[in-house]
């Protein structure tokens, strides 16, 4: 297969209008766009996902993702066969405020079928200073390309965001006092959980070495030097953005320029 | 009360004067700035990015080497240059093609066939990169050209129609081109965008380490079409001499006094309503100038006046030496050049200093001039108190790189009473009849340029580009009603992600002075020019001229120093030099 190197931002730019070529709307679009950056960057090979979800479109296995709320700080999400580009990120919003306001937070998310999103929506709940336990029975999960079924990330005094692909500590706000638990894996097979609680308690307590993966350098190297993908991929990256593209005309012409 | 970020408060305190709040209060509001009409009227000031880079390269002295010039007498050929930063260096290379026979408002459907083509390195690249990258470019294929991540970007040109031929000739008949010439057009070479910003696999702005010279924003785009400027008289003297052995060089007068042309379209308004934080900022550090400016005490013995007539001449000049090829959308350079000269005489006179600032001759101003002439005087007014002025553009990168982010757990209610009752003009616009959303912005398939369609009669409404700010917030603000005071935002963001971007952009704009835009752009009436040129004057372009409602020629680097001067840390004050009879 023929290679070609793509920048970080190119994925972001047009990835934003693949999205929509997709069927997703604007707004969501805009933000996913970023997560799909960051992902191709530090764990590679996710252009392919949105493939698979345009697969998934055609056959008409999408529909509106719904949670059940157990507690007041604890949800169970069915994705229904939505990416977690889309509703990664207001699931991220949900934790962020179960954290802030009651220090932790659950969510459980069923059938995700592209979890090599995630390590993104760790990042963006950690720049926020939400610290976050993922856990998955089989080992979809990865961590700067590395499988696992456990993530976990937190932001040290410095500001940087650091990831560890084995639970390395389970923070007090989520030890006890909850009609739920950190469980050793997630409560159903299929599902992926996510654990978020506010990150004071973490920063102080476990060596930089534990947080192995340093995926901010790693992503800082795909900015300088850029990314290196399939052609096709990056053909079929620009494909989808190509339907968003309105046929010419004499009067389409004429909206232009002069 | 609006905010005022921490570092423009503390470069008040540092420059002592008028304070924060002396100055807030002689402050533009955002409907006597923020409103298509006025945005479409400002002018180049010393804070645009032309002026800033510029301040940088003669402070640090930047130098440029010809390495290869070989132009035949068509303009056939290449050409290799290196700039010398100080602590850093790169390599800029060009191909230049025969003319080709489209003329030049081809816009970005022309895809890559240009007259020239260059590419700015990173670094210094080795010979065998610096082939490779000409390989890359010799096919002119926007479809297939691949850079890569050590190329800040690529510059296509077109030679000038109105001139460049007659310029050649000229200088091959061993002659200056005559004024009657030169007068037709401010430059050889009109830039054709820089692609770059990770376009076509270039490198992506954010990797270009923190410290390195090109970091701050359009100091590689502009910098990138500040080469052009160099290839284009470089270019005819090639052509001049291969054409004949009589052949003189362009003289350093004309050297100076050709730009770099430019053409923008309305992609630009797309650009312009995609980052807030942009032109929320570039508004600010204006009015905030500005606002410090008419504050300030004023002597009828003050230097700042005389170099306000200073000044005020050069304008004048400027303004009566060019030739606009269509002045049908904009104030005609003989009205401005008839009140600025009003404007001078005011400056002359006492009375307008009775109050000891320049506060009123600026009402006089304003009251009686049309808004362009003003507005070149309100800029005038930032020019003429440097020192602040250069403090606040440091301002610039940082209010451009701020977050858009909303906090998911404060409530709608809170969200609502803090943010959200910020925004009065546009919750109470009336979007309702056809003439309010007549328009919509998309691609085409060639080459994904940018035009305006209209609603119901043009297809592709669906994936319209986002332009319409104002039912963005009011469908927020729609939503937001329907839930309970004490909901969290996370609650309805899970329900509606789609309104996310929305409630970020209104929560971190919120408590900023200038925020949105005071118009609708989607309006049957809204000419897109207004914003182009808003957006060139901020980029640096003094004089802009839109051909039609949606398409804005202009000059860039008019009047800038030699690569000579530069290297020596000459020529920083070059605010309207460009007159022939001035340089000559």
């Amino acid at each position: 297969m023929q290679s070609v190197e793509v920048a970080v931002k190119e994925i972001s730019r047009v990835g934003a209008w693949a999205l929509r070529g997709l069927g997703i709307e604007y707004g969501v679009a805009q933000r996913a766009s970023l997560f799909l950056a960051w992902a191709e960057a530090v764990e590679g090979n996710t252009i392919g996902q949105l493939i698979d979800y345009d697969l998934r479109v055609k056959k008409g296995g999408v529909g509106k993702f719904s949670f059940d709320q157990r507690s007041q700080d604890w949800w169970q999400f069915c994705s229904a066969g939505r990416s977690l580009l889309e509703f990664g990120p207001p699931v991220i919003d949900m934790l962020t405020y179960a954290a802030r306001t009651f220090g932790c937070g659950r969510f459980d998310i069923f059938d995700v079928f592209d979890p090599v999103f995630l390590t993104s929506l760790c990042q963006m709940a950690a720049e926020r200073g939400i610290g976050l336990i993922a856990l998955s029975k089989n080992k979809d999960l990865s961590v700067g390309g590395l499988k696992t079924n456990a993530i976990q990330v937190r932001k040290d005094r410095n500001g940087a965001v650091q990831f560890s692909s084995v639970v390395r500590e389970i923070p007090k706000a989520l030890a006890a006092g909850k009609d739920w638990a950190v469980e050793a894996v997630s409560a159903e097979g299929t599902a992926i959980s996510l654990y978020a609680y506010l990150l004071s308690e973490d920063v102080t307590s476990l060596a930089k070495s534990d947080f192995e993966h340093a995926l901010e350098e790693k992503l800082a190297d795909a900015y300088a030097h850029g990314i290196v993908v399939t052609k096709e991929d990056k053909e079929q990256l620009y494909e989808f953005e190509i339907r968003t593209w309105a046929p010419t005309s004499d009067r389409s012409r004429s909206q232009a320029l002069i | 009360m609006e905010r005022f970020p921490r570092q423009l408060a503390d470069i008040v305190e540092k420059h002592g004067g008028p304070s924060l709040s002396e100055i807030a209060a002689r402050m533009r509001g955002p409907d006597q700035c923020l409103t298509p009409e006025a945005m479409g009227a400002q002018k180049a000031t010393r804070l645009s990015f032309t002026q800033s880079l510029g301040r940088k390269m003669i402070e640090d002295r930047w130098r440029l080497t010809k390495q290869l010039v070989n132009f035949d007498a068509n303009g056939i050929g290449k050409a290799v240059y290196e700039i010398d930063f100080g602590k850093e260096k790169s390599t800029y290379i060009v191909r230049s093609f025969e003319k080709g026979a489209d003329g030049e408002n081809i816009g970005r459907r022309g895809g890559a066939k240009r007259d020239l083509y260059g590419a700015l390195f990173f670094g210094v690249a080795s010979p065998e990169r610096i082939a490779e990258e000409f390989a890359v470019i010799e096919t002119r294929d926007r479809v297939t050209m691949r850079s890569k991540s050590d190329v800040l970007g690529w510059t296509p040109g077109t030679r000038s129609a109105r001139v460049f031929e007659d310029v050649v000739e000229a200088l091959a008949n061993g002659e200056q081109p005559a004024n009657s010439i030169v007068r037709k057009s401010g430059y050889l070479i009109r830039n054709g965008g820089f692609i770059a910003g990770g376009r076509h696999g270039t490198k992506s702005y954010a990797g270009i380490p923190d410290g390195h010279p090109l970091k701050s924003p359009y100091f590689a785009d502009l910098f990138a079409l500040l080469l052009m400027r160099g290839v284009s008289v470089d270019l005819v003297n090639a052509m001049a001499a291969a054409r004949s052995s009589k052949a003189v060089p362009l003289s350093e007068n004309l050297t100076k006094y050709f730009g770099v042309g430019n053409a923008s379209g309305q992609g630009m308004c797309v650009a312009l309503q995609r980052w807030p934080q942009w032109f929320s900022t570039w508004t600010l550090v204006r009015e905030f100038c500005l606002g410090r400016a008419l504050a300030i005490s004023v002597k009828p013995s003050s230097p700042q006046r005389q170099k306000m007539l200073s000044y005020l001449s050069r304008a004048i000049r400027y303004y009566d030496y060019l030739m606009p090829e269509l002045e049908n959308f904009m104030v005609p350079y003989e009205e401005i050049v008839r009140n600025l000269t009003r404007v001078k005489a005011w400056v002359e006179d006492d009375k307008f200093f009775a109050e000891g600032s320049w506060e009123a001759l600026a009402r006089h101003v304003g009251a009686s001039v049309d808004k362009e002439t003003a507005e070149t005087f309100y800029a005038l007014l930032i020019e003429i108190y440097p020192e602040f002025a250069d403090d606040v553009a440091t301002y610039l990168p940082v209010g451009m790189t701020r977050q858009i982010e909303y906090s998911p757990e404060k409530t709608v209610g809170e969200f609502r009473a803090k943010y959200l009752s910020q925004y009065h003009w546009i919750l109470r616009h009336d979007m309702r009849h056809s003439d309010e959303r007549r328009h919509f912005w998309y691609h085409s398939i060639e080459h994904g340029e940018q035009r305006r369609g209209e609603r119901i009669i043009d297809p592709h409404e669906h994936f319209e580009s986002f332009i319409d700010h104002i039912s963005a917030i009011q469908r927020l603000a729609a939503v937001l009603a329907s839930y309970d005071d004490a909901v969290p935002m996370a609650f309805v963001m899970i329900d509606f992600p789609e309104l996310a971007f929305a409630a970020a952009r209104v929560e971190s704009l919120a408590l900023d002075p200038y925020k949105e835009i005071q118009g609708n752009l989607l309006h049957k009436d809204f000419s897109p020019a207004q914003l182009i040129r808003f957006y060139l004057a901020n980029l640096g372009l003094e004089s802009t001229y839109p051909l039609s409602i949606r398409w804005v020629p202009g000059v860039l680097f008019q009047g800038f120093p030699t690569w000579k001067e530069v290297a020596a840390g000459l020529g920083g004050d070059w605010k309207f030099t460009n007159v022939i009879g001035e340089l000559v």
